[in-house]
């Protein structure tokens, strides 16, 4: 099938993803002279290493298919076979391992060299190779075996062999343990410790070497792969030499699995002269409107460009096949967006409100065309009658707003003497809460003829990820909002305006110290987004003498007293930190008598409660304590106090009971201290980490602040690996339990069917695993959480963590 | 409970008199909405109490007067009441205001109840069904007493115990322990490898439900065989080193006659050891062995007591809970032949 290099096609894909088979299966469909060059034997490979059977899922709904290749809900299998027999069916050129090493441009069209040293020329380029990467391989002699893998999609597959595992990551220990079942199996390590790897999978790893179930090789590497010498009495497949610390050894084996991370597409990515917008690696390259990069030519779809669903990859492989061969093709989402102009206009016209649009709201004329038309797909936009409040003062924030027409009215909160706010056209508001990530401040109502753009956290934070100046804008709407509402209210625009300019936003990694006791005291700090800790050093031990949340300040006392700072300050969680220099501070305040009132309450009161954390350090302790265990970024968590538990698991069935007969909650798993026990269980935190990277976008956070998974869930699984506290579980979505509903009497009297509350897991075959955690009973409003209504004793409660610590540190009894 | 005192006196208020509303749900079921069924079971104590010392009726008092018809029917109904307890901590789903109001209300009627039932009868107790309801109710009650003690008590004992762990991870260890101990047994013989083979088949984790209760465990003789056996292993250990110090040229010498006590099989399997590995890593591995057999013996003693603990906290449901059967029964008879046979 391979072309003759000389030839130049019209059009080169790269990888056979969703996206690159799609926009082949178009090629062909079409005549377009095209080749499709996949790395691997098959096509689409991060579809291919889904779990066997895995049911994939076609999300957005929303979004119409259009594409030559089928493409609907259904298992790996029967995807994969669809996709293998459109494109036999359509006539796509494809080349198999055929991993493209280097992309360049010369004379007119594109070259591109294959890893086995092959150019293939092309006019176009279309690049689709997903963001899984490519595994690291070991580059020596004989890798190129069959029996030499870097990746294990079954361990149950193989039994009786003898398995080297090359490298000590997480992967490479997880594989290991799960083939020692069945095999004899061999660990090599390039160094003699384990610092890679997860605690949990040390300790696993080193039991089994002590126990002899896993060998271990340390200071040693692999070094070239032969056949087994002639009379060898191992009957092995193949002899692996590893150069060792102490000399060469021949290790005879049927198979070798190398896992040695994998190799981001950046960098493979960037060589081809695309250029990413910042070094965050979470960054993606940006694209035009018709998917085309900053190399005039070269086109990027799919995952890398910033669109992780299936239906979305196909859809534009489809398009950009269009665009290249000049037909005009408008894209698929265009009924979408005439809806989201319906707030205007009756039958409006899409690209007339794609212009006015950015010309109305600085923040929107930052995007290209295609951004937008993402943005506001994903967005709402919606008219609001003049007077209805848009948010409650206290709600949790799941979004944004940008005023497009009219204006909004910020209100002063109850009790508070600013003076409301108003937001004119063009302008943001509501992103304090979504930032910090607690509750609104004030209400917000809608002014005359009011039009808004309400845009969710994800969206959001995309845009801010992709533009510098996008993060600019809202860093300082941010600061200044924060400074007035916190540190300087009833300041007018001006007179903030001198101080956000002295102000610098920095971030910290959890645990990264802040400032060291002792150093110089010169800037006051502003937690915008996660939680900060203050502590004295006792010989080697940290004292906890206090704990600030997003929206406090901290690091006044010591300016205001002039001397350096006498404790430490830490961040708690990874926190985000606006300073603002002392010297303005300190102007302000011999400016503003009402001001220093309240700044001197303050300080007064801190003082004071230092002095009693220092008398009782239990206190700190128990902070510290629940600080280890996250409960610093949680909005609301389950506690459980053990001096009051029975044991009776009751939690637990009310739990299952009203979810489906699975519990969300395992109540033994999870520490304790001091007879305070933080069971495994959501924390609804402030900044969600499930949220990160789900690619239907289908975890959202309530205005009454829990954390909800929604049933677009597609259970990628993605959640369930970002969550740090292992608080989400893959499980069926529905009640599906086919054996007869028994009443409790018929429980009680006759002892039929399953106790209230048993967790069972009778799922019909093929179920649909989604992912399930807590959602704080949302659907129970009035009756509150199960868990708690259950606990006969009283043991279980739910609390936020804030008024938590507030208690800790005040010392009331 | 100072423990439980001092976080429900942690959670309660904040200066100011502005309460933490979230918080302030965390009491006890003893003390819920400020002992309000304590206070109001007491308040009924001192009212019926005094109604009973006025009131004279002519024959005496009994279950036949208008108070002891007014004390039955009451009694009665609290009977029933409280036996509904076991169906409403099962709704889970219909479930309105928390069952730890309901437990708090439990106790301090179910208390008051032992009032209730003892004026009814008037002190009159007989041979009959009436005084087996009596007796049976009394029972039920004894047995609700010991719970509410044990749940005051019991649970910080077992957090106590467990060290901040868990269960099954005290579990999983005591597996990893063994697991360990054999490796290092094959190590050194094949007779320690038997041995502890042997001491994992004996251990024992709870028992009899005389034992768990007691907390008193039939210990295997195996502790004491254990240690006799390590004795012997390090003494014969003791004397291979001696006598491989002793000839340091033995590797080509015949080797020494066995010492006195040794068997011969492990003589030299021990001598080949030193021979291979250095008489250090032997002794090394020894010791080795003795600790983790030595944390397993403290493990295994904490899960028993655990279970002892947990064991003590709901024996008394399989007490309560049929004689609460017995007793609506027991109820039921004696209010129909009050009713029929009179
Ligand atoms: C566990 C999991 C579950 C998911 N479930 C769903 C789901 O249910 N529904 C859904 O819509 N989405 C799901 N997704 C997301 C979806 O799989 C991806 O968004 C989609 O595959 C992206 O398509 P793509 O075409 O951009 O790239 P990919 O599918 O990643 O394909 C890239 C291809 O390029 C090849 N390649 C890479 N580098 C080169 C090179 N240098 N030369 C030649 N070839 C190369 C690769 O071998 C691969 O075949 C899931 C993702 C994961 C990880
Ligand atoms: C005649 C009087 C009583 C009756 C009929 C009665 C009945 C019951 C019943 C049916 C249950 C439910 C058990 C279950 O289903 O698991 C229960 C639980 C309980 N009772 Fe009683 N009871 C009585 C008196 C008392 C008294 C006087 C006390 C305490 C002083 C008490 C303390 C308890 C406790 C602590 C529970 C356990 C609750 C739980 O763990 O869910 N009871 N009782
Ligand atoms: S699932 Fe995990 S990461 Fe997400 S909100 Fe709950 S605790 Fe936080
Ligand atoms: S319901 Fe309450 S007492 Fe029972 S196990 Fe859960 S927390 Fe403990």
């Amino acid at each position: 099938m391979s072309a003759p290099a000389a030839a130049v096609h019209k059009i080169a894909i790269v990888g056979s993803g969703p996206s690159g088979l799609s926009a082949a299966c178009r090629a062909a469909e079409t005549g377009t002279s095209h080749v499709l060059l996949e790395g691997k034997p098959h096509l689409s490979d991060t579809v291919y290493q889904f779990q066997k059977g895995k049911h994939v899922m076609a999300e957005p709904s929303w979004l119409p298919l259009r594409a030559s290749a089928r493409f609907e809900a259904g298992s790996r299998e029967k995807i994969l076979a669809a996709w293998a027999e459109d494109a036999v069916q359509k006539g796509v050129n494809v080349r198999y391992r055929a991993e493209v090493a280097k992309i360049v441009r010369e004379g007119g069209h594109f070259q591109l060299t294959l890893k086995s040293g092959d150019v293939v020329l092309a006019e176009h380029v279309v690049l689709c190779v997903g963001v899984q990467g490519n595994p690291n391989r070991m580059k020596i002699p004989g890798e190129e075996r069959s029996e030499v893998q870097y990746q294990l999609t079954d361990p149950k597959e193989y039994s009786d062999e003898v398995i080297v595992v090359i490298g000590v990551g997480d992967a490479a220990i997880e594989n290991a343990l799960a083939l020692s079942a069945q095999n004899t199996v061999h660990i090599v390590n390039r160094r003699n410790e384990f610092s890679r790897a997860k605690e949990g999978n040390v300790a696993l790893i080193t039991a089994a070497i002590e126990q002899g179930r896993v060998q271990y090789h340390c200071n040693s590497s692999p070094e070239r792969i032969d056949d087994p010498p002639a009379g060898d009495a191992s009957g092995r497949r193949m002899m692996l030499r590893l150069n060792s610390a102490d000399g060469p050894v021949d290790l005879p084996c049927d198979r070798v699995i190398a896992r040695l991370g994998a190799a981001p597409q950046r960098e493979f990515v960037e060589a081809c002269g695309i250029e990413f917008p910042n070094k965050d690696p979470a960054s993606l390259p940006q694209v035009s409107s018709t998917y085309e990069s900053n190399v005039p030519g070269l086109y990027i779809l799919g995952a890398l460009a910033g669109y992780p669903l299936i239906r979305q990859a196909m859809n534009q492989g489809y398009e950009v096949v269009e665009t290249i061969c000049g037909r005009h093709v408008e894209p698929a989402d265009v009924p979408v967006l005439k809806e989201r102009f319906a707030a205007f206009s009756k039958n409006p016209d899409v690209d007339t409100f794609l212009d006015i649009i950015p010309a109305r709201a600085q923040i929107l004329g930052t995007m290209n065309r295609l951004q937008l038309r993402e943005f506001l797909i994903e967005s709402k936009v919606y008219r609001v009658p003049a007077g209805r409040q848009i948010y409650a003062k206290g709600s949790f924030a799941d979004s944004m707003y940008i005023v497009v027409s009219g204006d909004v009215q910020l209100q002063s909160a109850d009790g508070s003497k600013d003076p409301p706010r108003r937001i004119k056209t063009g302008r943001i508001f509501g992103e304090v809460a979504l930032l910090s990530g607690r509750p609104r401040l004030r209400p917000a109502v809608a002014g005359e003829g009011c039009v808004l753009v309400e845009v969710p956290r994800r969206t959001m934070l995309k845009l801010i990820a992709s533009s510098p100046t996008v993060q600019k804008y809202i860093d300082r709407s941010f600061c200044a909002r924060a400074l007035e509402r916190y540190l300087l209210p009833g300041m007018d625009d001006a007179q903030l305006r001198a101080v956000v300019d002295s102000s610098l936003v920095r971030s910290f990694k959890a645990r990264e110290p802040i400032y060291a006791a002792g150093d110089a005291a010169d800037r006051i700090h502003l937690i915008r987004s996660g939680s900060v800790m203050l502590f004295n050093k006792v010989g080697e031990r940290e004292v906890i003498l206090q704990y600030c949340a997003a929206g406090e300040y901290f690091g006044e006392v010591d300016v205001i007293a002039g001397t350096p700072r006498g404790a430490g300050a830490r961040a708690a969680i990874k926190t985000e930190i606006i300073s603002v220099d002392a010297s303005a501070f300190l102007d302000l305040l011999n400016r503003e008598p009402a001001l220093k009132e309240t700044v001197r309450a303050r300080f007064r009161n801190q003082l004071q409660q230092r002095l009693e954390m220092e008398r009782s350090p239990e206190r700190g302790e128990r902070m510290g304590f629940l600080l280890r265990e996250g409960l610093g970024e949680a909005t609301d968590a389950l506690l459980i106090d053990e001096a009051l538990c029975v044991r009776c698991d009751q939690c637990e069935k009310a739990c299952a009971a009203t979810h489906g007969n699975v519990s969300r909650l395992n109540r033994e798993a999870g520490a304790t201290f001091d007879n305070l026990h933080v069971p495994t269980s959501c924390r609804h935190c402030e900044h969600p980490h499930c949220m990160k990277d789900c690619p239907p976008n289908a975890i959202r956070r309530q205005p009454s602040g829990e954390v909800v998974i929604e049933s677009t869930c597609i259970g990628c699984g993605n959640c369930e690996r970002n969550c740090p506290y292992g608080v989400i579980q893959m499980g069926v979505e529905t009640p599906a339990d086919p054996r007869p509903q028994r009443s409790l009497w018929q429980w009680m009297m006759f002892g039929l069917g399953d106790a209230p509350g048993t967790d069972n897991h009778h799922y019909p075959k093929g179920a649909i695993k989604k992912a399930v955690k807590c959602d704080m009973c949302g659907n129970r409003k009035e009756e509150g959480p199960a868990c708690v209504q259950a606990c006969p004793t009283g043991a279980a409660i739910r609390v936020s963590p804030q008024q938590f610590f507030d208690v800790l540190s005040r010392g009331d009894r | 409970m100072a423990t439980v005192d001092r976080l429900r006196g942690l959670l309660r208020a904040s200066p100011g008199g502005r309460r933490v509303e979230k918080l302030q749900a965390h009491e006890s079921f003893f003390t819920w909405r400020r002992s309000y069924y304590l206070k109001l079971a007491l308040a009924l104590t001192v009212a019926i109490s005094l109604v009973y010392l006025v009131h004279d009726p002519a024959e005496g008092p009994s279950g036949s007067t208008w108070l002891g018809y007014g004390l039955g029917t009451a009694g009665a109904g609290l009977i029933v009441w409280l036996s509904w307890l076991g169906v409403r901590k099962r709704s889970f789903t219909t479930a309105r205001g928390p069952i730890q109001g309901w437990l708090s209300a439990h106790v301090y009627l179910g208390l008051l109840l032992l009032l209730i039932g003892t004026l009814h009868t008037g002190f009159q107790l007989g041979f009959n069904i009436h005084t087996l309801a009596y007796v049976l109710m009394v029972l039920v009650i004894a047995s609700g007493i010991y719970g509410a003690v044990a749940y005051g008590v019991l649970p910080a004992r077992i957090t106590l115990n467990r060290k901040g762990g868990e269960l099954r991870s005290m579990l999983v260890e005591i597996e990893k322990l063994n697991d360990t101990a054999l490796s290092l047994a094959d190590r050194i013989d094949p007779e320690a490898h038997a041995v502890v083979v042997r001491s994992i088949a004996k251990i024992r984790l709870g028992g009899s439900a005389w034992e768990q209760l007691t907390g008193r465990y039939r210990s295997s003789d195996d502790a004491r065989s254990l240690d006799s056996f390590f004795a012997m292993k390090k003494q014969q250990f003791g004397e291979a080193v001696g006598a491989a110090r002793a000839r340091p040229q033995a590797q080509s010498k015949p080797q020494p006659p066995p010492a006195a006590g040794m068997r011969s099989g492990t003589t030299m399997f021990v001598i080949d050891h030193i021979f291979d590995r250095g008489s250090d890593k032997a002794a090394v591995t020894l010791n080795k062995l003795l600790q983790v057999i030595a944390d397993r013996k403290e493990l295994v003693e904490r899960v028993n007591v655990d279970i002892t603990l947990r064991a003590r906290l709901s024996v008394w449901l399989y007490l309560h809970v049929p004689l609460t059967v017995l007793l609506l029964v027991a109820l039921l008879a004696h209010v129909l032949s009050v009713f029929l046979l009179w």
